[in-house]
């Protein structure tokens, strides 16, 4: 009976080439998930100081 | 925890689907072993398709709507019709390679699936670096572009006989005789397109966080 050949090495490129892409986009979406943590941390104390700035203008204002 | 859920799901099914494919499926006869690589190679493309239908949506529905969640949609299908449309086709130059002797054929199959590629490669130059005010409206158009590609890639085996080609059409042809092996393919496809699907949900959950990121960006300078 004919044996196949061994292409053992053909396929460990072809699943590393698999495994290697949808590692390295899971990775990415890792990295953006970090990026927008510390976009929102740095955007959130400053909407909060803006907001103060706002109640302490309108209480001088009032007692004016 | 849906999501999580459908993750756990996922995670384990491809565990199964890699035990089918290394452990269950026999060796096939004329290849050997790197005929395994069919288990990814055909079902990425199927990913991919699925994907780049969800790009069609998302681009006649940005384009009629001007709604940012079919951008969100749009940018999420960008990103994984591109991964699985080069998973299919990097492991199909590797298969070919070890098959024929050679990575890429100038034939209908392999040039469609290449220009499909291509214009899924210019989508996510232009989402990276095309002027942001008018990206959302150029990348409905060029999405509805490629995923028009898909017919053209599946009927392309049409065009010359069998015998003209080296790109075979196994399952038309009805190949995988053992048992085993339709199984496998089965279970591959099922899983693969899961995980095409959860991928999607996952970049679009982001892009839509991103959205919101940027408005606040904008709120909080105003």
């Amino acid at each position: 009976m004919e044996t196949p050949p061994d292409t053992y090495q053909a396929l460990f490129w072809a699943y590393l080439v698999v495994w290697g892409l949808l590692s390295a986009y899971i990775l990415w979406l890792g990295v953006k998930c970090l990026r927008i943590e510390a976009k929102l941390k740095s955007i959130l104390p400053s909407a909060n100081s803006g907001s103060s700035d706002i109640d302490k203008s309108s209480r001088s204002e009032s007692s004016h | 925890m849906k999501f999580l859920s459908f993750s756990l799901v996922v995670s384990i099914a491809v565990a199964f689907i890699l035990y089918w494919i290394f452990l269950v499926v026999p060796d096939e006869r004329t290849m050997g072993a790197v005929q395994r690589i069919f288990y990814f190679h055909v079902p990425s493309a199927f990913a991919a398709y699925l994907a780049l239908t969800a790009l069609f949506v998302a681009g006649l529905g940005y384009l009629a709507t001007n709604n940012r969640a079919f951008d969100a949609l749009q940018i999420s299908a960008a990103e994984v019709s591109f991964l699985f449309a080069s998973i299919m086709l990097f492991t199909g130059m590797i298969w070919g390679n070890a098959a024929w002797g050679k990575p890429f054929t100038f034939e209908p199959r392999l040039i469609s699936s290449l220009l499909m590629w291509l214009l899924l490669f210019s989508l996510n130059v232009l989402r990276a670096f095309g002027d942001s005010s008018k990206l959302p409206t150029h990348t409905a158009a060029l999405g509805i572009l490629s995923a028009l590609t898909v017919p053209v890639v599946v009927y392309s085996i049409k065009l010359l006989p069998q015998f003209q080609q080296l790109h075979p059409q196994v399952v038309q042809r009805g190949g995988l005789v053992d048992p085993l092996m339709r199984q496998g393919f089965f279970y591959s496809s099922l899983v693969i397109m899961a995980l095409s699907v959860l991928l999607l949900w996952l970049r679009y959950r982001i892009a839509r966080i991103e959205q919101s990121v940027q408005m606040l960006e904008r709120q909080s300078v105003v």
